[in-house]
């Protein structure tokens, strides 16, 4: 099943585009924007840490909290930015 | 300070121009390329940021039409649409500024002095989301940075005189990015300095030297690229911004420099 979204945080948009299971696990997930990230490959980082985790909110949180606490710096988006970009993933329409 | 200033142009090839950012800022790592302010423009391109997919920021139809040369920079960040009345320029340096680990005080100490410059121009100008600058509500300038762990390359575009239709009808700007200003076209959220103050490209110019000048000690001195700076952006150029998988993909490509490249 592929999901996509498109979220404005307060500077920066995010686009999320992901693909789940049946058992509803993210098995491919690709995230792209106008953001900031320092260092910038950390991004890659993130999306292989999203990958085999539940679509839930309070899975995918746990992962993008650990993230931001390993020392990342996302300019101007939050935590929950990327926790809403991600789980406001739907259909594409 | 002491900061070559380069004026040397890559018209046509927006990608050879991000190589030879990226060769230089390298180099200076090493030791072997000097603190450099660098202006520079293009005739008819979109440079879009490392974590953007051309397709999902630019109207191809509108790009093959018109021939706009697609890039994409080592920086995050949005798309930018240039032309000859679009000013861009690399601030390349080491940073004794002590800024290059917080990332909020690198913006705000390479956007003060373009503040600084409007100034001295007589033009009042703000910087709302840090890394951009608008006069009249209308954003002129944005930027992006690389940061190393004591240095920053920092690279700036300003809309001077550039042909705005275009700039509209090239990028897809998202509808909710607008909404959120209160507008419905990109045409009325950016615009020109010349038509917001009656200043030029060389009044611009002449009055950023003085800003960064002033704000951060720059002094400077002319000069050309070296021969290692260009054969070293030849190479990132085959091996990195011209390959499709970085321009239009999104995979992040680590260069191997062969070390006589580097000598």
């Amino acid at each position: 099943m592929s999901l996509i979204n498109e979220y404005k945080a307060k500077k920066g948009l995010i686009r999320v585009r992901l693909r789940l299971s049946d058992d509803g696990r993210i098995t491919w997930i690709r995230i792209t924007g106008d953001f900031f990230m320092y260092p910038e490959e950390a991004l890659l980082m993130l999306e292989k840490s999203l990958t085999g985790v539940k679509f839930s909110r309070g899975d995918v949180s746990r992962v993008i909290h650990e993230f931001f606490s390993s020392g990342v710096k996302v300019p101007f988006v939050t935590e929950e930015d990327f926790v809403e970009a991600i789980m406001g993933a739907h259909h594409e329409s | 300070m002491r900061v070559r200033l380069v004026e040397h142009e890559f018209l046509d090839n927006p990608r050879m121009s991000l190589a030879v950012e990226e060769a230089i800022f390298r180099l200076m790592l090493l030791g072997k390329s000097p603190p450099t302010l660098w202006f520079w423009r293009h005739r008819n391109a979109v440079i879009i940021g490392k974590f953007q997919i051309a397709e999902e920021e630019v109207n191809m139809d509108v790009v093959q039409q018109y021939n706009v040369q697609i890039a994409k920079r080592d920086t995050g960040g949005g798309a930018v649409y240039q032309d000859l009345g679009n000013l861009i320029y690399s601030v390349i340096i080491p940073d004794i500024y002590g800024v290059s680990n917080d990332v909020i005080r690198m913006y705000e100490a390479m956007i003060k002095p373009v503040l600084l410059a409007f100034k001295m121009l007589g033009i009042r100008a703000e910087s709302p989301g840090l890394n951009d600058v608008e006069i009249n509500d209308r954003k002129v300038l944005g930027s992006a940075a690389g940061l190393r762990e004591g240095f920053v390359l920092f690279h700036a575009t300003m809309l001077i005189s550039s042909n705005l239709d275009m700039l509209a009808r090239v990028l897809k700007v998202p509808k909710t990015k607008l909404q959120d200003k209160g507008i419905t076209q990109v045409s009325h959220r950016v615009g020109n300095v010349y038509d917001l103050t009656g200043k030029d490209m060389d009044d611009v110019k002449y009055a950023l030297l003085r800003g960064y000048s002033e704000y951060l000690g720059f002094e400077y001195y002319r000069d050309e690229l070296t021969e290692r700076e260009l054969r070293l952006a030849e190479y990132l150029y085959y091996n990195k911004y011209n390959r499709p998988e970085w321009v239009f993909g999104r995979e992040f490509i680590s260069v191997e420099i062969p070390r006589e490249l580097l000598e």
